[in-house]
């Protein structure tokens, strides 16, 4: 009887341990997919059509984090995207205008803010090529000519309901692809990226000179990732003609820069330094190319430090093209937690938010 | 006594479950434990073939229209009579997929 009762106890006692650990774990889920009570909707966001104005107190921190990343989703996930409040959506390659113009109304139906439609048309390799053809960079010759197939372009999205596009290319050279980037000197390229730019612009396409500082194209190595590459003023000279012809975006990259942009042998886009000094010089979109290549995520051994780090560094547009949005949610939690922890000011997200409403047309109201 | 031990058994699932839920946000570092050797990836531009780094393969892959398995590897491309396409081994496409990158194979 007695060795019964003892048995009983010490289930018993098991229990409560188990209790506790149970306990302690679902503590722990919520926490890690940032469910905090709060309703994932968008009721509380006060947008008054009639002014198209957005009054930006009224979003919540989590949904202004969520503006700020570009993702690749299919449909079936619009609604929880939206409810995220997500900024927007890049599209692959689709088998016609039609198919693509019905999947961007659908992911703009139900929106109050329209979301940002990125595409990387480039012409080489081009996502349109089942009904338009363009030519890749390095087959324009002319900046007139530079000037056309920026304007076509930038036609043909306006009209399928595009809004960006990740283009041009401004490295001096494409060493991989070999017809990313515009042929000739440096002046030259600089020009031909100018006049492409203009003719996407004229249409009220987003133009995305990248991958700054440049060389990005022209490094690589099969067993290192992480690359590094030393900036020369040639190297910047696209850019600095860009930010004069006021392009709307630039695309920063994950090498390593040192020379006349210096990362502080960091991936450029978590140095604080390198984008602090391009935020001096650009008030335009800077956006981080996608953040699971290795050139970066082989940096980390913890990827919540990236992320808190791409958001520290004055990004404003961070693009994480992850299929499964438990991650995304993840990324925009842990944002979310260095932000209230003091880590991350609230004002600089502020104003990323604020560059991007403004860039989709949206005033805002601080 | 049966129905603590019971209890206890379901608990212990419980933690289980919790557990692996709990790794899952992590999943998003399974392309840097999954195995990059042999990882082979090349773009095809009118007949000549350029080697491309795996990462910025899975990113340009995951754009693609789709993958079409060849007797030998996966051809992927934006359109079927394209000049411009990329050619991946099992070794990358499961990388990639890995990942988190969306690869549609046919």
């Amino acid at each position: 009887m007695s060795k019964l009762s003892e048995d009983m106890s010490k289930d018993v006692k098991l229990m409560i341990v188990l209790v506790v650990v149970v306990i302690i774990l679902i503590f722990f889920n919520f926490d890690s997919y940032g469910v905090s009570g709060e309703a994932a909707n968008t009721d509380n966001i006060q947008y008054e059509e009639s002014t198209n104005t957005l009054y930006l107190d009224s979003l919540t921190l989590k949904q202004k984090i969520a503006q700020m990343v570009i993702t690749y989703h299919k449909e079936t996930n619009k609604e929880r995207l939206q409810d995220l409040f997500i900024g927007g959506i890049h599209m692959g390659a689709k088998t016609s205008k039609e198919e693509f113009m019905n999947s961007i109304d659908n992911f703009q139906d139900g929106s109050i803010i329209p979301m940002f439609i990125s595409v990387d048309l480039e012409g080489c390799a081009n996502p349109f090529e089942n009904f338009q053809e363009f030519p890749a960079l390095n087959e324009i010759n002319t900046k007139e000519e530079a000037f056309k197939v920026g304007y076509d372009e930038g036609k043909l999205l306006k009209e399928m309901g595009f809004s960006i596009n990740f283009a041009p290319v401004v490295d001096l050279d494409d060493k991989i692809w070999k017809c990313r980037s515009f042929e000739g000197s440096p002046e030259e390229i600089s020009e031909k990226a100018k006049y492409y730019i203009d003719g996407l612009q004229e249409n009220g396409i987003v133009a995305t000179s990248k991958h700054y500082p440049g060389k990005t194209l022209m490094l690589w190595d099969p067993h290192k990732y992480v690359v590094h590459a030393p900036i020369s003023r040639n190297d910047l000279m696209p850019f600095e003609k860009s930010i004069e012809g006021e392009v709307s975006a630039i695309m920063v990259s994950h090498i390593i820069a040192d020379g006349y942009a210096n990362s502080e042998n960091k991936p450029s886009v978590v140095s604080e330094k390198l984008i602090g000094e391009l935020r001096n010089k650009f008030t335009g979109l800077i956006i981080t190319d996608e953040i699971r290549m290795l050139g970066l995520s082989d940096y980390y051994s913890d990827v919540d430090q990236m992320y808190i780090d791409l958001f520290k560094a004055e990004n404003d547009v961070i693009l994480n093209f992850d299929i499964n949005l438990d991650n995304l949610e993840h990324m925009i939690s842990v944002v979310e937690k260095a932000v209230i922890e003091g880590e991350i000011k609230e004002e600089r997200i502020d104003d990323s938010v604020e560059r991007i409403l403004n860039a989709k047309g949206v005033n805002v109201i601080r | 006594m049966k129905v603590i031990k019971t209890v206890n058994i379901f608990l212990a699932i419980a933690i289980l479950i919790l557990s692996v839920n709990l790794m899952k946000p992590l999943s998003i570092t399974g392309s840097s434990v999954a195995d990059l050797s042999d990882a082979e990836c090349y773009f095809v531009n009118s007949g000549v073939s350029n080697d491309i780094p795996i990462d910025g393969c899975c990113y340009e892959v995951q754009k693609q229209l789709e993958c079409k398995k060849t007797s030998k590897d996966y051809r992927c491309y934006t359109s079927e009579s394209s000049e411009r396409y990329y050619v991946v081994n099992a070794n990358a496409l499961n990388y990639c997929k890995v990942g988190g990158y969306d690869v549609k194979i046919i």
